[in-house]
């Protein structure tokens, strides 16, 4: 995003912009430098250059379960996070400002949090013998616990709960800059409410909608914590395949060819999302 | 100032600063050991690294909290920065191979030391000091009649409830292979994928972690009626009283070992302190608060009668179970990534 930004300046004013040296010399160093060693391990085994890492990939078609789970769980996610957030938004830049302040900092205060702790508040809540459970069981709605942790159910609502503030955040931003006056105009001319929303707000929205879509996608597919926490063998993800080969396989050829697997996918829907999104309006709301 | 001179004054103060540095080492030896951390290291410490401080003066260092690829890095990367790092078996073998160990210098270590250590434990790279082992857990409300073998426990119809182990990082195929074929002795090798058939069998019976306290836990809240678990784990629950018990039978070992990475910066204070650690007396120390057995069997004189069977590797219980192949294990890493992708996938 920040590279964006800048090359759309720097196509406005023409001159590079000096000041960004020191960041630039920082990402090359700890970020550019560590990607190439990482395409580099990829391709080199003990005897050299090799593509055994993305063979053993192809061959295995448990392998590719896991990365077509990886995409499954990022797009219910992101399902989830759309109409939730979507609804949500809509909802804050209705209210009063004042309001929407303070319910936007209840939409931000998850944030205060690390990831692990909010995941295992899950673990608590989803338990057998936890909060949701003992809460239906007392009740009588069921006799026996119901196996949440280790299904796709936890492991979903946990993603959709971590990465609902992006969601709204994206909206909302969007949402706040689209004239009310508008809406009004459309009603004047005839337009039911229904329709108003339908024909004139929600296509005003369509940048948020892609960006937060994008944004929550590509971080619920990279998410490692939440499945390895809440999951059980099925839902096993790329990101915590990658890990397995790291630390147990110790296959670090294959680690990195997973890596860049993951990486030329996440590559290929960035580039797809240039085509459909206009950052520059996205980030200074829409006009 | 001119880029040559800049050059020399530089290389002054770092020649000087070298200086000052090896006298400030000459003064005090300086020690760092690297270790699994958790109460497991409170009372190494405890019991090994400060009285060690303590009796030489020597500068002991601890460090936490390394997995085996922080490790191999950094070894790999020559900055080395631990001179003895407690280390599995099975890490032993993988870092060996690739020539990232000092070898231990057997010939100088006691002779008291040594007459107690079975010789398929004299690593070159390592010194053994304790082993560990994977047993079965359970609630002994649930099963007043506990479950007495792996078949137990993958029968849920006569032990019904949820199983626990961890999954992903080392799903419990040993015991799904003892399930299938009892006898312990002739364990390895096994098939792996009939072993991953076994435990697609548990199906939702079984309930994986990410972390052994993760999986003690789940027992201990009764989200669970029966673990696979290393029994040291086990230790603080049965202090609490909960209503908990370990069943020994097909039990499997696993050593532990001390090694000097290759370039450790006082591999010879680590020497000098594996010479002193290595006495019976001193290993039996761990024994009472962590329940891992020594792997030196002289260790055993020292340790008091109600704990000893509560160790790995004692001679009551020793025949119920045996060493694991952490060889066998380690070249089939791989398999069993591949196995438990599979697992997922079905």
């Amino acid at each position: 995003m920040a590279a964006t930004s800048s090359r759309s300046r720097a196509g406005t004013g023409g001159r590079f912009p000096v000041f960004l040296t020191p960041v630039l010399i920082f990402y090359a160093v700890f970020f550019g430098y560590p990607l190439l060693r990482i395409f580099w391990q990829s391709v080199s085994g003990d005897d050299g250059f090799t593509l055994v890492g993305f063979r053993m990939f192809l061959e295995e078609p448990a392998y590719w379960m896991v990365l077509l789970y990886s995409g499954f769980l990022g797009l219910l996610t992101l399902a989830i996070t759309l109409v939730c957030g979507y609804a949500v938004a809509y909802w804050l830049v209705t209210l009063e400002k004042n309001w929407a302040v303070v319910l936007m900092a209840f939409v931000l205060i998850p944030f205060w949090s690390s990831g692990l702790v909010r995941t295992y508040a899950w673990l608590v809540i989803l338990g057998r013998q936890g909060i949701l459970n003992s809460t239906l069981m007392h009740f009588g709605w069921i006799d026996t616990p119901m196996p949440f942790i280790g299904t796709n159910t936890a492991v979903v609502f946990a993603l959709a709960y971590y990465l609902l503030p992006y969601m709204i955040l994206s909206l909302y931003s969007v949402m706040n800059g689209i004239d009310k006056n508008l809406l009004l105009a459309a009603r004047s001319l005839g337009a039911s409410p229904m329709s108003a929303f339908r024909h004139v707000f929600v296509p005003l929205t369509r940048p948020g909608v892609l960006a937060g879509s994008y944004m929550v996608f590509m971080l619920g597919i990279g998410m490692y914590i939440t499945p390895a926490m809440l999951g059980g063998p099925n839902q096993t993800t790329l990101p915590l395949m990658i890990a397995i080969q790291i630390n147990e396989a110790m296959d670090w050829t294959f680690a990195a060819a997973l890596s860049v697997i993951l990486l030329v996918i996440t590559g290929a829907m960035q580039l797809m999302a240039n085509r459909f999104l206009d950052f520059d309006r996205l980030w200074g709301g829409a006009k | 100032m001119s880029c040559k001179r800049l050059r020399e004054n530089v290389l002054a103060a770092g020649a000087a600063l070298t200086l000052a540095f090896s006298a400030a080492q000459a003064a005090a030896e300086d020690l760092t050991i690297l270790s699994l951390g958790g109460s497991y290291q409170e009372n190494q410490s405890q019991y090994w690294f400060k009285p060690y401080a303590q009796a030489t003066g020597v500068n002991v260092k601890e460090a936490a909290g390394y997995n085996f690829a922080k490790l191999r890095v950094m070894i790999q990367s020559g900055n080395v920065e631990a001179d003895l790092v407690d280390l599995s078996a099975d890490s032993v073998n993988a870092l060996a191979k690739d020539g990232l160990l000092e070898p231990i210098d057997w010939a100088s270590i006691p002779e008291s030391c040594k007459a107690g250590v079975p010789a398929e434990m004299r690593n070159p790279y390592a010194f053994p000091t304790i082993q560990w082992a994977m047993v079965m857990a359970y609630n002994t409300k649930t099963y007043p009649k506990g479950p007495k073998s792996w078949a137990d426990f993958w029968d849920v119809k006569a032990f019904p409830g949820k199983r626990g182990s961890i999954g992903a990082t080392r799903p419990p195929i040993e015991q799904a292979a003892m399930a299938v074929n009892p006898g312990s002795a002739t364990l390895y090798p096994f098939d792996l994928g009939k072993a991953f058939d076994k435990l697609s069998e548990l199906g939702s019976n079984i309930v994986y972690s990410d972390g052994y306290a993760q999986v003690v836990q789940f027992l201990a809240d009764g989200e669970v009626d029966m673990i696979v678990i290393p029994n040291g784990r086990m230790v603080p629950l049965i202090a609490e009283g909960k209503p908990v018990a370990i069943n020994w039978n097909q039990h499997l070992r696993f050593p532990n070992f001390f090694v000097i990475p290759k370039g450790a910066p006082h591999a010879k204070a680590a020497h000098k302190f594996l010479n002193w650690v290595c006495e019976p007396k001193t290993l039996a120390l761990l024994a009472r608060p962590t329940n891992y057995g020594p792997i030196n069997t002289d260790a055993y004189q020292f340790i008091d009668k109600d704990v000893a069977p509560l160790l790995p590797g004692n001679p009551a219980t020793a025949q119920l179970g045996r060493v694991a192949d952490t060889g066998w294990l380690g070249e089939h890493r791989q398999d069993i990534a591949r196995g438990w992708a599979r697992l997922g996938a079905r």
